[in-house]
């Protein structure tokens, strides 16, 4: 590997970081501006870097970066890439640049902090989706997640402090739980192995090796974390809050990238540690995910407020993807279910994405959200009736944009292990379409009631510049999937087929070193 | 019998000098009383800090490791880091003192020297294993904290504050008292070392119990864990800030210092009831000390309480500690080091922003907070975040650490109400931050801004950036360092 | 050739839609019949292959279009005599209607829009038509959808529009719902979704044990959904006639000649799958059978002209379906063929004659217009009688080979005869009392519109004469071989399309075929029978509307009264829909939303905020107080933990 593949992560990682630093302290806004976009641009292109170095047909893990951090207990920062993780830092780095355009304008103050936190917000979910080390990723979990408690506090609407309170109460209590079920599995694979170590390739192992006791209540402490994270049925009701109160470019990394974290947690932590106890609970967070899919859908058909609605409507794709995650054919995870789903956590970004955008855009000309004050757009707002349609179209999941493929597989693959799971999902593609359409069909059709939609002035050119990459990306996903499944298909495949005894190690490193030598010397060790 | 007095050896000296200097330095300040240098606090501030520079200076270099006067005075690595710690919270809080309103109040030659005084009582007690020394150290703390809180006299309440302290404490003092003397009846021997050597071989009885008890629940009080903590809340709000602020930090210290040496040696010899108890404490305290803050209206109030809440976390520690592992105490002094490198942050920036009357500040003064003083409130927010225990902070790791020992020996329980308090204790601090970020600024001014030049903002952004590194680089080096403490 | 008939609509669409200038009328229409001339250009070149008897099928890869775990699904294109055929019918008609649409549309201010849809269509169903696996066709299917909901909807500003396209396009997905769990369990079964795979693997096997048999049942149910939500058959037909709501053209395009024979055409080209599951065709047949007899008998009393034109589509596609039903794909396809030309034509007419009464569909504000539009009335008149089955036109051929093959069907096909036959019957009846309601009888015009009335322009009447030309010369294709007609080969279509039908020979012995010589006399006998129906059903179609005298506008006279009110409110089945499907859905929304999210749930947690609030304001009461309180707590404290440690 050479030097540069060795420190582009923490490149992405820290770069943002250092950019909102610098953003906060520049005196002038103007020059803020351009350096946080300029940072954020830098970053999507070393991500790209990442992108076209990384090798499809390999299994293991590249770019890895390994420094001790805390050697005595056996922490260290270990950060890599695969192909599960490898198109969410994508997305994260191409959705950065667009929500720092889309606030060009911002007419409220603290205008550079709230870029300064989008940037440290972006550092936070790369280093989640990269870390390989359990405390690391518990570090930037939370590092995610108080940027967004200011930005949902700080620049939200009306009762801002309760949905922000319940987001991050909700959250961190699922966490903190995750981490006392971590520091479980950590002590019990100390004194397996014998050596100490939180980092993710050793606890793997573990696993392996045999089951671990008591391990379904560790399974259900993370399951709960993510559960609230994804977010899954019943604990979800904290995101219809945190969507309306939050301001358009909260509600659009909200939808994009944080919920993808808890589907991802599932992937990287939840199912490789814990097999036995996922075959035990598969079946009953399936049904709870169905009933997330069929509840989200017609919760979301009946409500009157735009974001609402589109964040119910996440609810229920995000139900898809659990779905995908826990398709169990025989002993093994249904490979077409889990491409699908690690597919459908991209395209619901950009698709949701989009329509947040979009809301924001009515938003910011009418001030209000409701389905009741508008009427009959497609008139006055032709290109944006063009962009709503072709969002909404994604998300109902229309063949030709990427929103299908991934809910295709995923289906296909929950029919092989559950025929009648897969059947009432199948229902929520009919109840997509029905409240998706309302949805256009409220704004954009029928005559124009308001006079003050009249005047509406149609897509200005900044606007065009940060919702047609969306929009076109969605289509092009939907086209040519094929350059996207290609470079998650063997790390799926290996999940999939051997998700029981599931082991990863740093590509370049021939296993039979990684093995014998633990990371961590052994000398500083504490004694059990 | 006459006992002989044998010259003592010339190495006592040594190891014995910062007590010495330090007393000489407090005697000093107090006979410049007299003169007419004593109306210029600027003058005080000037010796106060000859003072603490020469301590510090004897404690780094002068002192040898070794045990003096029937170990009366014992040097160790981890005695040194305890008096390090010690001296340098106590010496930041008087500059920041000096550079805040308190200062016409608190610099007057008296105050000083009393100041000076509780410092050496807590370094003796914390660098003493014989039950006299320790005694003697602990009630010249003690007795000098009682005036000290009552200081100000402006307001009624914090005469209150002194009163109840006061009464309290010395209920808590004859408590000590009360455990020592049965220790020494049951082992015979004033020294630690030998007691403890007693209490392991010898079988547990009914007056060792007692003698133990006795012990740690006096020392329960000084912690103000839960039996014991109702004096704390009118304490805190009572006294000025740098007072409240030198009591958490330092009377934490001098306490830890001494449960680290004996508990692990009592929970092997009492057996598993010991370890349970402790736990009840801890749990109770955390779940009070979180429950009691919610509705404070009050930030020092507010404070107190949480510190209860941290004594409680702190507890836990405590409780898992055995003779042979050593994490648990070192997860406890990185817990201790954070807590007090976060509470010198927030009540530093606390002290800036108060007003002469000194009346303290309720929670809705500081709406808006973050529109007039952006670094302020920034500062704080890190000190809130590091007292929830949110990650990129050392608050965080604290926990973390103390969640590590504790899983260590599969207290889940304990663990598990960790976790509830600390969800609870979330939505207070984070009220704080809503009041600074998320209201429009109410009517409340800070006095003087000027008092906050360039000294004050250095040590407070020294401590927000402490407590951050603590959290995200550092973390390695200080276990190492703490490694190396306990050999 | 291929990437010509494919790429050309949907540059089409593509520059109509986002390069040409908006405002020339002129350009968007000429590109939008420019790119499917091409495409029919080359359609025909490529039929030519096959018109010499020759032309094996070829399948054409493009490119790997979605790979996971063992699921390989490329994009491939099949061009075999099937598809060939209909490649033909979907441009040729195509053309003729986008030429014809230049003119309908003449006053309408976005016709950019109307034409990139139209192309947009256009590439769907040529995608529809070419795919080679189960989900490339799956694409078609809802890309068309798409197309029909955008165009139903076009004048959106009218809030019924919007709604009727909406429930075009829910009730389609109710049926792709089907057509998904098929797909999911053909994937299953076989392990594939290519049709040529699928293909080799059925006709392989040398026989199937009985769970393949009844997993292929489902399945072929399945599909049979689909392709009830698509050609609006009896379950899911509700969306045809509000589909009314959009331009004529378009009704006539995609509600009559292309989109809605998609479910045919899928059958037929699964037709190896539905020849192994007798139950599923015994069920289709008696679907068709119902479908056509229902939307025949709602027809007879609709007043609206294109209303009693869809119905009667509906009904003419239970005609197809029932030919699938009893095996008789090729008949199926037969019908397909000049049901897509005299439809078109009679909806062009419909639309001439709406233009020509400014936008009036009432029949019942018309009458005597054959003096005033003498070109639309010859038309019209030319596809009445194609379509109710006038001896020597294109439907007398098509109809009467499928009630022939429907009699042949073993078991229940007396009965189906007998209900086609009626419906047949039912069939000249209301198309006849359309013609004589709108042409013939005592002119109702009003003043205004009386005056202004005009013929339509040349470029609306030049596609009609051609369709009209093709209503009849299309019917020659299937002669059967019973009329011996000089110079005509009989049965051309079904030889061939032969190749296409492979019945597994485990089931070989159960269908009638064509060709199969039966006692001639019977043949003969049934197509007297159905003349002789046609004949019945337009003479009381124009004794009652047709004579100089005020004609019968109200409801029957006093027998019929209460079966007109039935009809005429169409079995109330979209009141049923309404009531037992749609608002249950929004009350259990709400109530899941309003109930259980915001009072359970939330309830749920921000009560327990506020108890740790109250708890935390009882304590505090009780805390604060004097010194001696604490003292006794502290002692209290401290006995409570000694007795512990004791």
């Amino acid at each position: 590997m050479n030097s540069i593949d060795a420190h582009i992560i923490s490149l992405i990682i820290f770069l943002p970081l250092l950019a909102s630093f610098v953003v906060a302290l520049l005196p002038s806004l103007r020059v803020a501006k351009i350096v946080a976009f300029a940072a954020s641009l830098a970053t999507f292109i070393a991500s790209l870097h990442l992108w076209f170095h990384f090798d499809p047909t390999s299994v293991d893990l590249q770019f890895v970066e390994q420094l001790p951090w805390m050697p005595e207990l056996g922490v260290s920062y270990l950060v890599g890439v695969d192909g599960l993780n490898l198109l969410l830092i994508l997305l994260s780095t191409f959705l950065t640049p667009l929500l720092l355009l889309s606030i060009w304008e911002f007419s409220g103050e603290g205008h550079k902090s709230l870029m300064a936190l989008l940037l440290v917000l972006e550092c936070g979910m790369i280093g989640a989706l990269v870390a390989f080390d359990v405390v690391l990723f518990y570090i930037f979990w939370e590092v995610m997640l108080i940027p967004m408690y200011f930005i949902i506090g700080i620049w939200g609407g009306k009762n801002r402090i309760y949905a922000t309170t319940k987001f991050v109460i909700y959250t961190v209590s699922g966490s903190l739980l995750m981490l006392v079920a971590a520091i479980a599995l950590y002590f019990y694979h100390g004194e397996q192995a014998g050596f100490y170590s939180t980092s993710l390739l050793d606890l793997y192992k573990l696993a392996a090796a045999g089951g671990i006791p008591g391990e379904e209540y560790l399974f259900l402490a993370f399951l709960l974390a993510f559960a609230i994270k994804v977010p899954l049925w019943p604990f979800h009701t904290w995101l219809p809050h945190a969507h309306t109160e939050a301001p358009t470019v909260g509600s659009v990394i909200l939808a994009g990238v944080l919920l993808k974290m808890g589907t991802y947690g599932l992937l990287r932590f939840a199912i490789p540690l814990f097999p036995q106890a996922v075959l035990l609970y598969a079946p009953s967070i399936l049904a709870l995910a169905v009933v997330g899919i069929v509840y989200g859908a017609l919760t979301a058909w009946v409500q009157e407020d735009a974001k609402k609605m589109v964040a119910y409507s996440s609810v229920s794709h995000l139900g898809f993807v659990v779905l995908g995650s826990l398709a169990i054919v025989g002993n093994q995870l249904s490979a077409e279910a889990l491409t699908g789903a690690v597919y459908q956590m991209i395209n619901h970004g950009l698709s949701t994405g989009a329509l947040f955008f979009l809301v924001g855009m009515i938003y910011e000309r009418r001030h209000s959200r409701m389905f009741s004050d508008f009427g009959g757009l497609a008139e006055v707002m032709p290109y944006f009736a063009l962009m709503l349609i072709i969002a909404t179209l994604s998300s109902i999941g229309l063949p030709g944009t990427g929103g299908f493929v991934g809910e295709f597989l995923i289906l296909l693959g929950v029919f092989q292990a559950q025929p009648l799971v897969a059947i009432l999902a199948t229902s929520g593609v009919i109840l997509g379409a029905l409240y998706m359409l309302t949805f256009c069909r409220k704004i954009l059709f029928g005559p124009i009631t308001h006079v003050a939609n009249r005047q509406l002035v149609d897509l200005s050119r900044r606007e065009y510049l940060y919702i047609t990459p969306l929009i076109v990306l969605t289509v092009f996903m939907g086209v040519f999937p094929e350059l996207f499944l290609s470079k998650i298909r063997s790390s799926v495949g290996h999940l999939a087929s051997n998700f029981q005894h599931y082991h990863l190690k740093i590509a370049g490193v021939h296993p039979a070193a990684s093995d014998a030598e633990p990371p961590v010397d052994e000398s500083a060790v504490i004694q059990p | 019998m006459v006992s002989t007095f044998t010259p003592l050896p010339s190495s006592f000296y040594q190891a014995a000098s910062p007590f010495l200097v330090l007393s000489v330095c407090a005697l000093l300040i107090l006979l410049s009383g007299v003169t007419k240098l004593a109306k210029n606090s600027c003058c005080i501030f000037v010796l106060t800090n000859i003072a603490f520079g020469a301590t510090l200076l004897g404690v780094c270099c002068l002192s040898l490791p070794g045990r003096y006067l029937q170990d009366a005075l014992v040097v160790t690595p981890l005695s040194i880091f305890l008096q390090l710690l010690l001296l340098g919270f106590a010496w930041l809080l008087a500059i920041l003192t000096y550079f805040s309103h308190l200062r016409g109040d608190f610099f007057r030659s008296e105050l000083v020297a009393l100041y000076l005084f509780v410092l050496l009582g807590m370094m003796v007690f914390s660098s003493s294993e014989d039950l006299v020394s320790l005694f003697v150290g602990l009630e010249i703390s003690s007795i000098g904290l009682y005036t000290l809180v009552g200081y100000t006299r402006v307001t009624r309440f914090s005469l209150e504050g002194g009163i109840k302290y006061l009464v309290l404490g010395s209920f808590a003092t004859a408590l000590l008292l009360f455990g020592f003397a049965f220790l020494y009846a049951v082992t015979g021997s004033l020294q630690l070392p030998v007691m403890m050597a007693a209490i392991a071989s010898g079988q547990p009885s009914l007056w060792l119990t007692l003698g133990a008890s006795f012990t740690i629940f006096a020392l329960g009080f000084k912690l103000a864990l839960v039996p014991f903590q109702q004096w704390s809340p009118d304490a805190y709000e009572g006294a000025a800030t740098n007072i409240t602020a030198f009591m958490t930090i330092c009377v934490k210290i001098m306490v830890l210092s001494l449960l680290i040496k004996i508990l692990g040696w009592v929970s092997e010899s009492l057996g598993g009831t010991w370890v349970y108890v402790l736990g009840l404490m801890s749990v109770a305290s955390m779940l009070f000390g979180n429950i009691m803050a919610l509705i404070q209206s009050s930030i020092k109030r507010m404070l107190a309480y949480s510190s209860i809440a941290h004594s409680g976390y702190m507890a836990i520690a405590l409780g898992v500690m055995e003779p042979g592992n050593s994490f648990p105490a070192r997860a406890l002094l990185f817990y201790l080091l954070s807590y007090a490198l976060t509470s010198l942050l927030v009540f530093g920036i606390i002290l800036s922003l108060e007003h002469r009357q000194g009346e303290a500040i309720q929670l809705n003064d500081l709406k808006g907070l973050a529109k007039r003083y952006p670094w302020l409130a920034c500062g704080l927010t890190v000190g809130m975040l590091s007292f929830a225990g949110l990650p990129p902070t050392a608050g965080f790791l604290g926990k973390f650490f103390v969640f590590n020992a504790a899983v260590q020996e599969g207290h889940f329980g304990l663990v598990l109400c960790a976790v509830v308090a600390s969800v609870i204790s979330l939505f207070y601090y984070l009220h704080l931050v809503v009041m600074m970020y998320m209201h429009a600024p109410g009517k409340f001014v800070v006095e003087n801004p000027n008092w906050i030049s360039l000294v004050p903002r250095g040590i407070l952004a020294g401590a927000g950036i402490g407590v951050l590194a603590l959290g995200t680089i550092l973390p390695g080096l200080v276990l190492a360092l703490l490694q190396g403490l306990f050999g | 050739m291929l990437g010509v008939i494919l790429l050309s609509p949907l540059l089409g669409a593509v520059l109509n839609g986002f390069v040409v200038p908006k405002a020339n009328k002129m350009l968007a229409h000429l590109l939008g019949v420019l790119a499917i001339g091409l495409s029919f250009g080359s359609a025909l070149l490529l039929f030519q292959q096959f018109l010499a008897g020759g032309g094996e099928p070829s399948i054409t890869y493009v490119f790997e279009w979605i790979q996971a775990g063992k699921l390989r699904v490329p994009v491939e294109f099949v061009v075999d005599r099937l598809s060939a055929l209909l490649l033909l019918v979907v441009t040729g008609i195509g053309m003729l209607i986008h030429i014809y649409a230049g003119g309908y549309m003449r006053e309408e201010k976005t016709t950019f829009r109307f034409f990139a849809y139209l192309n947009l269509f256009i590439f769907m169903m040529l995608l529809l038509i070419l795919a080679n696996n189960l989900l490339l066709m799956f694409v078609g299917w809802e890309g068309v959808g798409l197309c029909s909901y955008l165009l139903i909807g076009y004048w959106y500003s009218e809030g019924a529009n919007a709604d009727a396209g909406m429930k075009a396009f829910l009730t389609n997905r109710v049926g792709d719902f089907a057509f998904l769990i098929g797909i999911f369990m053909t994937y299953r079964l076989f392990g594939t979704l290519s049709f040529s795979e699928l293909r080799a693997v059925v006709s392989s096997s040398a026989s199937f044990d009985a769970y393949t048999l009844q997993q292929l049942t489902l399945i072929t149910i399945c599909f049979f959904g689909g392709a009830c939500g698509k050609s609006a058959q009896l379950p899911l037909s509700i969306w045809l006639p509000d589909a009314m709501a959009g331009p004529t053209p378009v009704s006539a395009l995609i509600h009559a000649a292309t989109m809605v024979t998609a479910g045919i055409y899928m059958m037929t080209r699964l037709n190896f799958l539905f020849y192994l599951a007798p139950f599923t065709m015994e069920v289709v047949a008696w679907v068709g059978a119902g479908t056509a007899l229902f939307a025949a008998t709602i027809a007879a009393v609709q007043w609206d002209i294109k209303r009693v034109l869809a119905y009667s589509t509906v009904s003419q596609l239970g005609y197809m379906v029932l030919a699938c039903g009893v095996g008789a794909f090729d008949a199926g396809v037969f019908h397909v063929l000049t049901h897509a030309c005299f439809k078109a034509l009679l909806f062009l007419g419909a639309g001439s004659v709406i233009v020509a009464m400014h936008h009036e569909q009432d029949m019942r504000k018309m009458g005597g217009l054959w003096r005033s539009l003498p070109i639309t009335h010859a038309l019209m008149l030319i596809g009445v009688l194609a379509i109710i089955g006038f001896p020597g036109l294109a439907g007398f051929f098509s109809k009467d080979e499928i009630l022939w093959r429907a009699y042949l069907y073993p078991g229940s096909g007396h009965y189906l005869w007998a209900v086609g036959a009626f419906t047949a019957l039912l069939t000249s009846f209301y198309m006849v009392r359309l013609l004589a309601l709108t042409f013939y009888g005592k002119s109702r015009l009003d003043h205004h519109t009386g005056k202004h009335l005009h013929e339509i322009s040349s470029i609306m009447w030049a596609p009609l004469i051609i369709l009209a030309l093709l209503s009849i010369g299309v019917g020659y294709l299937g002669v059967p071989g019973l009329l011996a007609i000089p110079g005509v080969k009989p049965h051309i279509l079904a030889d061939y399309l032969e190749p296409i039908f492979a019945v597994h020979q485990q089931v070989k012995e159960t269908w009638a075929f064509a060709g199969a010589h039966h006692e001639p006399f019977w043949e003969a006998l049934l197509m007297l029978v159905s003349v002789v129906l046609v004949f019945l059903g337009s003479s009381i179609a124009l004794f009652s509307y047709a004579r100089s005298s005020q004609p019968n506008l109200g409801p029957w006279p006093a027998p019929g009264a209460r079966l007109y009110h039935l009809l005429s409110n169409k079995y109330w089945l979209d009141e049923l829909y309404a009531r037992f499907i749609y608002s249950p859905l929004g009350d259990i929304g709400e109530f899941l939303w309003r109930i259980f999210d915001i009072k359970i749930i939330n309830g749920l947690l921000n009560g327990l905020g506020y108890t740790i609030l109250g708890i935390s304001g009882f304590a505090s009461f009780k805390m604060s107080g004097s010194v001696h309180r604490h003292a006794i707590f502290m002692i209290a404290g401290m006995l409570a933990l000694l007795y512990f440690l004791l």
